[in-house]
């Protein structure tokens, strides 16, 4: 695939896959004859986990060193674990951020929601007194 | 063949404005937005954009902040210290009271992991430069570990011009590996003096030779904003 069809495959776009690969958060792509970079089905599956774990929140660093050391091989597998448990516990606690967020406006949401009902409750019997 | 330089800024790994030949869009761009990163693509001329963007060679300038340079982790570096010492030393001099181009050589300095010897040279040029009343009182910032060539090369780099050499027909390298230090600290030099024009129209990013100034594009805009 080239590199068009791949940034389309993958709502990206060439610009974002260079500098996937200029940062090394996926790993340097074949090229065809002509020069042209030719993405093998491995290469587009380092471009959908990069996509994916930049979303998550995944630094470049943190990335990339993962990237490098995947390419060394297997001698590298703890340090590779070492790098997702980090990422796992940074995003666990952005999820217990998140989560608390979410608690207190869902306890702002049921103020108001006792606030309104107060208020249509008094409208009424105002009405009705008049 | 001749060669053409787009350039962009991105933000969340996404171009925020399409690739341009005109660098001074960019770098209001680059001062308005925090966390962007500057990039330059540059390739044979005979290529479209679209191509040039596969074929092209990519360049990623990550921007360091005086933020990043000064917080609580980078504060009691050697290279920050030399810039408070040099500082304390100029307090008895008649300069501008304007110690943001300290701290941009200091960065620079960090960035290129310059001996504290050559720190120091490059950093007391680049004062000297931007101050001539100084160029009379040079002998005193020389320091105990210096020799002879040292001295001569502080004298030499504070002579003008201050920009880089351009090259009519291809540039002919020729380098000493004794020297190659020395050699990083005058380009330095030559790109500091460009970026202190940063906010001038004459200013251009082409004009820059090192990578890592290119990565102080942003707190040499931001400078003002410090050290009013």
């Amino acid at each position: 695939m080239n590199i068009k069809e791949v940034a389309q495959k993958y709502d990206l776009t060439a610009d974002t896959l260079r500098y996937y690969e200029k940062v090394g958060l996926i790993p340097k792509v074949n090229r065809n004859e002509v020069g042209y970079r030719d993405f093998t089905e491995e290469d587009t599956n380092w471009v959908e986990f990069a996509k994916c774990m930049r979303n998550a929140g995944m630094s470049i660093e943190a990335l990339s060193e993962y990237v490098a050391l995947f390419q060394k091989g297997d001698s590298t597998i703890a340090q590779r674990k070492k790098i997702l448990l980090d990422q796992q516990a940074i995003m666990a606690e952005k999820l217990k951020d998140m989560q608390a967020t979410y608690d207190r406006l869902t306890k702002k949401v049921d103020n108001y929601d006792n606030h309104i009902a107060k208020f249509e409750e008094e409208k009424l019997e105002n009405i009705e007194h008049a | 063949m001749p060669k053409k330089i787009y350039y962009s800024a991105m933000q969340h790994d996404k171009l925020i404005v399409p690739w341009q030949t005109d660098d001074r869009s960019i770098l209001n761009i680059l001062k308005r937005y925090h966390d962007v990163v500057l990039v330059k693509l540059k390739g044979d001329i005979k290529y479209s954009l679209d191509d040039l963007i596969d074929l092209g060679d990519l360049y990623v300038y990550k921007q360091q902040t005086l933020d990043d340079f000064m917080n609580e982790k980078t504060c009691g570096s050697v290279y920050l210290d030399s810039a408070f010492t040099l500082i304390d030393e100029l307090e008895g001099y008649p300069i501008r009271n304007d110690f943001g181009p300290i701290y941009l050589a200091t960065a620079l300095a960090q960035k290129l992991k310059l001996s504290k010897k050559l720190s120091h040279i490059l950093i007391t040029a680049f004062i000297t430069s931007l101050n001539h009343n100084l160029f009379d009182s040079l002998e005193c910032f020389y320091q105990k570990d210096w020799d002879e060539f040292d001295k001569k090369f502080l004298n030499k780099l504070v002579e003008e011009p201050y920009q880089a050499p351009s090259f009519k027909d291809r540039e002919v390298k020729v380098q000493f590996k004794k020297y190659t230090d020395y050699s990083l600290v005058a380009k330095a030099f030559q790109d500091l003096y460009q970026l202190n024009k940063i906010h001038e129209i004459k200013f251009s990013l082409a004009n820059l030779q090192l990578k890592q100034s290119f990565e102080l594009i942003q707190m040499a805009l931001k400078m003002d904003n410090f050290f009013k």
